[in-house]
């Protein structure tokens, strides 16, 4: 190949990936800045600017992202929608941020079951080495991960429910013995040494019968 | 200017640095597929919804194509998942290199519409990569192709486009950069005292052992917070440190420096300390491998046959 056409076809390859790997917001709602850890991000970004001198509520700190935020993804939306169908094609792309915003509020995956005499019995704790039934395949990153997204989500949903259903079956198989089966989330808060951590709560508890 | 960015892509060089990066690849990607199988996860993570699958790939606005072509049952999903697993294997030994290339990127890249959650970056970089090595001569060495046609396992020695090894390089450095330039969580930076790994390995869902004794090494995770950052910014500067690396001849303070300092060996070695970390720490799979299986394309073949040679010299004065 002539080398111009090579470099030239690098140059618009290059432009591409570079724009769709720009840091900007793929999409932004009034949603986004709700949760606990956008409210914490928000106090301090509201502390910082104070202390230069710049007035600003935490709210108005989220209503300047927000309409900032909104402008940007229609420009990057308008750009990358008519390459989007090779990068489908080819599932490639330039999304990276590895913990962008470290998780304050970790949750823990916890499962139960319940034997004929009432009795719940614990069978699988995220990293407790006495209660780890299955524990290679819930710690897998492909179980991990979309059931740790899903829970961060005030309603979880189907993904969710059918993770939890075919947990429920694989109990019902390893634990003759069981009646009812209860998949939910421990969700704690990371403070810095020293600081006091908000009480623990369990949240997206899910039961199954036999 | 012109001529010289000409130039970059134009350079010839034998391509082993890229056989090494397809042979990592290969290896981590059915290091993967195979534990899936091992797991019996693949009805739940490659069917769709209807059959036992967690995610409804058929319920979405652009369904995968695989979808239109297989019956939607656990069959399917199993093809789906050996014909992945099949290419993987193909292109770690280079056997129809290109086309395994093709296969494995096109059927990871279904497996990952399937159930998009289950995909993570990891993924998707090695992906990029596969797009990368289809064009390169990743083939021609150390691979049953290089066999066939040469009759021998290196192939035939010759020099061949260097352009695919310069674009991974370029896409490393946007991964890390990116990855940096995107940490705006103040836990990140000074003002949230670089609080971000202390959190992170707090959380259960990401940490491999139980965070109960981290407070103690907190100083430790600050540190290593601060060298993440440093090394992801870094990145920034490594088209510059190759550049530079290249033009060493020419005059320059800041060439200089750079040169003195072999910025590129001190952040590649950051880089797999920090990869090497990970794996230890945390439970985030293939991530650290995959990472690691691109790291051959920052070196010249020439600098991978010197390593070589003083490891085959070492090993045999050892023995």
């Amino acid at each position: 190949m002539n080398s111009k056409i090579r470099a030239g076809l690098i140059t618009v390859v290059v432009m591409i990936h570079g724009f769709v790997a720009a840091p900007l917001p793929r999409s932004i709602s009034a949603h986004d800045m709700r949760g606990d850890v956008a409210a914490e991000e928000l106090d301090r970004w509201s502390e910082i600017l104070g202390s230069v001198g710049i007035e600003a509520t935490p709210d108005e700190v989220a209503d300047l992202a927000l309409k900032t935020g909104r402008v940007i993804v229609k420009w990057r939306n308008a750009i990358v929608t008519p390459i989007r169908p090779a990068l489908r094609l080819t599932g490639t792309g330039q999304g990276w941020g590895l913990f962008t915003y470290p998780d304050t509020r970790p949750r823990r995956l916890i499962m139960r079951g319940r034997t004929a005499n009432g009795d719940w019995q614990l069978l699988y704790r995220t990293l407790d080495t006495e209660h780890d039934w299955n524990a290679e395949l819930w710690r897998h990153r492909r179980l991990r991960a979309p059931t740790d997204t899903l829970s961060r989500k005030t309603r979880p949903g189907g993904v969710y429910k059918n993770f939890v259903d075919y947990a429920a079956a694989r109990a019902f198989e390893d634990f003759p013995e069981l009646q009812a089966f209860q998949v939910s989330f421990e969700r704690s808060h990371s403070t810095r040494p020293g600081r006091k951590s908000a009480p623990t709560t369990t949240v997206h508890v899910e039961v199954r019968k036999r | 200017m012109m001529q010289a960015w000409v130039d970059l892509w134009n350079h010839e060089e034998r391509p082993t640095a890229v056989a090494l990066v397809r042979i990592g690849v290969g290896a981590v990607l059915l290091f993967e597929l195979l534990n899936v199988g091992r797991l019996g996860m693949v009805p739940i993570l490659f069917s769709p919804e209807s059959a036992g699958g967690l995610a409804d790939p058929l319920g979405r606005n652009v369904v995968p194509w695989i979808w239109g072509v297989l019956p939607h049952t656990t069959d399917s999903a199993w093809l789906l998942w050996g014909g992945a697993t099949l290419a993987a294997f193909l292109t770690m030994i280079g056997a129809g290199t290109r086309l395994a290339l093709v296969a494995l990127m096109m059927l990871y890249a279904q497996l990952a519409q399937t159930f998009p959650l289950a995909d993570r970056a990891i993924d998707m970089l090695l992906r990029n990569a596969m797009l990368i090595l289809v064009f390169s001569s990743c083939g021609r060495v150390w691979s049953v192709d290089a066999r066939l046609r040469s009759g021998s396992w290196s192939g035939d020695g010759a020099a061949l486009p260097a352009w695919p090894r310069h674009l991974l390089v370029l896409q490393m450095a946007v991964v890390y950069s990116m990855a940096g330039v995107q940490k705006v969580g103040l836990t990140w930076w000074p003002m949230g005292d670089l609080s971000a790994l202390y959190i992170v390995l707090q959380d259960p869902a990401v940490a491999r052992f139980d965070p109960g004794p981290l407070e103690m090494f907190y100083p430790l995770t600050q540190l290593a917070t601060a060298a993440t950052m440093v090394f992801e910014w870094g990145a920034l500067l490594l088209p510059l440190a190759f550049w530079y690396r290249a033009t060493r001849d020419r005059p320059g303070r800041l060439r200089r420096w750079m040169n003195r300092l072999r910025f590129r060996d001190a952040w590649v070695a950051i880089g797999v300390a920090l990869h090497l970390g990970i794996a230890v720490s945390m439970n985030l799979g293939v991530f650290p491998f995959g990472m690691l299986a691109l790291y051959p394309a920052f070196f010249h073949p020439d600098e991978l046959r010197a390593l070589g040679a003083r490891f085959t010299k070492a090993g045999g004065a050892s023995a």
